[in-house]
């Protein structure tokens, strides 16, 4: 092999390394990203949901009180205006979400929940009740914020895990960097030694022969045994010595 | 000594694994693996090094002895460091010290594990894992011969140190041949095996993966619990006849099969090592039955046996966890894991053929004190055996006792408790595998701390290049 060929295949081959490595790198980041926006996005905007649910569901109770205080438009309106905002959210969040038992039991819970505050409440034995609504409204009511509250825990939880996975992760776009520098490292000293071996021992020794020849008079006894250019040059000295 | 002759020998040896490297990323790309692309990159990596000195170094027609010894040593090492990179690469339970571990215990053989969770690693990398047991299989057999001049006087000196038939058979055939035969028994004791667990209704997949663990000596499964996850008597019974045969001399069944002398029916030395596995079994089976380890005695036979033989062959498979089994058992298992199985086959360690000759060498020198000036020759299989290799023998065992002893030391001096200490230190030295302790059959050696796991992946290579082999690279004068 030319020598021009030798020295083209070794830096060829270094450059192999360093572009699979930085493609690597490049594509495992570019899924890392990916994964990065869409688990913060996805975990963000469904703790936004919960959190939209449990306002809507507090408000449902301060509507409540209102008209156990008798206020039936005002009560009527904002319990109107937190079911809609509640049933939006849910079903939303639902429609995204096939498989979510966090979130089926709270849809299950709001029915019970609604059912108690949907029936009259003005004009009727639970207008001002005060045991009506502590012994059989705020049972219902805590357990749907609390189905709420553990869809939340959920959520953050899964946020937690989902970066810990992502962390992981970074470590596989990491290494092919690592292992490239590393690799390059020792194909350079690789490199090194084939140059010195093979390209600046025959000249110097060829050189040796020359300087040899012109001030002692000695024969040119040079071997060179790598097949390129060199080696025909070494032929060519020794004819043109008439060797 | 010439260094790119080295570094090319080498090289090639990397172009061997990187095959390997792809046929693993084959299987992870198509089954749609994370570790696809680690084991990509790896393939890459270690293609482009072999590739390398191809390019540069002209072509070397004879290496010398020392070239030779050279390069198998930097061979393996290098090897180690290839195979290596697709765990490191993954990540998840391969930290650098685990990757390392695994890549040695899986190139010399051994078979010990820092997985603790074997069945979640994708099958790319379980594929990898068990080829570098086969690489490693065949490599120590071929590679040792292939890569010395067959006209050199070295190459004799060094088959010479392997005192069974196959070096006596050199001298009839050519190396050529001799390449031959081990790579035909390999390779057909591989698929036979393969395709006699195929027809018991293990899929294809774990078939091969366990074939190249057995014929290799190896002892990687794909199952946490070993070859116990599979649950099959026949499994068991077919795993057990391969383990046999793989730590048979190859040179000797070749012979069996083409209906030569000396084959595995005549040879002395055959006979004894399968006469010392049955006492084995047979006692380690009775005293399992009437310890009342297992009720009945076709099982007590089943485990038993299984388990003698895996460490008898150095294989390191397990049907059972032989960890709360009667002292006599564990003793018995513990012999066995330092004597090791046959020359001329897949397993490492002290083997059985050094053992052999000892017990010989103890029994003339009684003969002498009877009879001082008596000529009395030690002979194994009618070849006698000079009083040069009878004394390599006996320093080669002694160095080996004293290299067991040492890692013991140094691993008790990490907190590691005697019993775990000592097994892990013959289990690995001897490339077998699986130790007492937390290291037991059905353990793994992730609990061990980073840097025992380097000292006993020297312990592995030192078991699998018979130790002098693995100085020599440490011997400075030999790079001169």
């Amino acid at each position: 092999m030319r020598i021009k060929y030798k020295l083209f295949a070794g830096f060829l081959l270094i450059n192999i390394m360093l572009v699979i490595a930085g493609s690597m790198s490049i594509y495992e980041l570019l899924q890392l990203r990916k994964k990065t926006v869409t688990t913060i996005d996805a975990n963000y905007i469904a703790l936004n949901r919960l959190n939209t649910m449990l306002k809507a569901v507090e408000s449902e109770d301060r509507a409540v009180l209102l008209l156990l205080l008798g206020q039936w438009e005002d009560g009527r309106n904002q319990l109107s205006k937190a079911d809609s905002i509640f049933r939006a959210t849910y079903l939303e969040a639902r429609s995204r979400v096939k498989d979510n038992t966090a979130l089926d039991n709270i849809g299950n819970q709001y029915i019970v929940f609604k059912h108690i505050w949907e029936l009259p409440i003005v004009d009727t034995k639970k207008q001002g009740n005060l045991s009506w609504y502590n012994k059989t409204f705020i049972p219902s009511f805590r357990k749907t914020t609390s189905q709420i509250e553990k869809a939340m825990s959920y959520s953050r939880s899964r946020l937690h895990a989902e970066s810990k996975q992502i962390f992981e992760e970074s470590y596989t776009a990491l290494m092919p960097g690592i292992v490239a520098i590393i690799s390059a490292i020792l194909m350079s000293l690789l490199m090194y030694f084939f140059i010195s071996r093979f390209f600046s021992h025959p000249i110097n020794s060829m050189l040796k022969g020359l300087k040899d020849y012109n001030t002692k008079k000695k024969p040119f006894r040079v071997t060179i045994n790598t097949n390129d250019e060199l080696k025909e040059l070494s032929g060519e000295i020794k004819k043109a010595l008439g060797e | 000594m010439r260094k790119e002759a080295i570094i090319k020998q080498v090289g090639r040896i990397l172009l061997f694994n990187s095959l390997f490297l792809f046929i693993s990323f084959f299987i992870s790309l198509f089954l749609h693996e994370p570790s696809a692309a680690s084991l990509l990159f790896s393939a890459f990596i270690t293609l482009i090094f072999g590739v390398f000195p191809m390019i540069f170094v002209p072509r070397i027609t004879e290496i010398n002895f020392r070239e030779g010894m050279m390069t198998v040593v930097l061979g393996w090492l290098v090897t180690c460091v290839a195979g290596a990179l697709p765990y490191i690469m993954y990540g998840h339970e391969f930290s650098l010290a685990n990757a390392w571990f695994e890549s040695v215990s899986g190139y010399t053989t051994t078979g010990s594990t820092i997985l603790n969770n074997i069945e979640a690693l994708p099958k790319g990398l379980l594929f990898w894992r068990s080829s570098t047991h086969w690489i490693g299989g065949i490599g120590v057999v071929l590679f040792t011969i292939l890569i010395l001049p067959e006209s050199s006087t070295e190459r004799i000196v060094l088959l010479n140190t392997e005192i069974s038939d196959l070096a006596k058979m050199n001298f009839k055939y050519r190396s050529k041949k001799v390449l031959i035969i081990l790579a035909v028994v390999y390779v057909g004791l591989t698929i036979l095996e393969t395709i006699a667990l195929r027809i018991t209704g293990m899929n294809l997949f774990d078939s091969i993966n366990q074939s190249f663990a057995t014929i290799a000596t190896g002892g990687f499964s794909t199952k946490n619990a070993s070859i116990a996850g599979f649950n099959s008597p026949v499994v068991d019974v077919i795993i057990m006849i391969f383990m046999v045969l793989s730590g048979l001399h190859f040179g000797l069944i070749f012979n069996t099969i083409i209906g030569k002398s000396p084959n595995i029916f005549k040879s002395k030395i055959v006979q004894a090592f399968i006469g010392v596995l049955v006492v084995g079994v047979t006692i380690a089976s009775l005293k399992l039955y009437f310890e009342g380890v297992y009720d009945n005695l076709p099982d007590a036979f089943r485990y038993g046996a299984f388990q003698v033989i895996s460490v008898g062959t150095t294989t390191g498979f397990a049907n059972a966890d032989s960890k709360n089994w009667p002292p006599l058992v564990q003793i018995i298992i513990i012999y066995f894991t330092i004597q090791c199985a046959m020359v001329g086959s897949t397993s490492g360690g002290m083997k059985f053929d050094r053992v052999y000759i000892f017990f010989k060498s103890i029994k003339k020198q009684i003969k002498l004190l009877k009879h001082p000036r008596a000529i009395v020759n030690l002979k194994v299989d009618g070849r006698i055996v000079s009083s040069e290799m009878e004394m390599r023998v006996k320093t080669f065992i002694v160095f080996y006792l004293f290299i067991v002893l040492a890692v013991t030391i140094i691993l008790s001096a990490m907190n590691i408790d005697l019993m775990t200490a000592f097994s892990a230190s013959i289990a690995t030295i001897g490339n077998v595998g699986p130790g007492f302790g937390d290291v037991s059959s059905l353990g793994n050696f992730s609990s061990l701390p980073d840097a025992a796991k380097y000292v006993l992946s020297i312990n592995m290579l030192l078991g699998r290049l018979e130790i002098f082999s693995f100085i020599t690279l440490f011997a400075l004068d030999s790079w001169k």
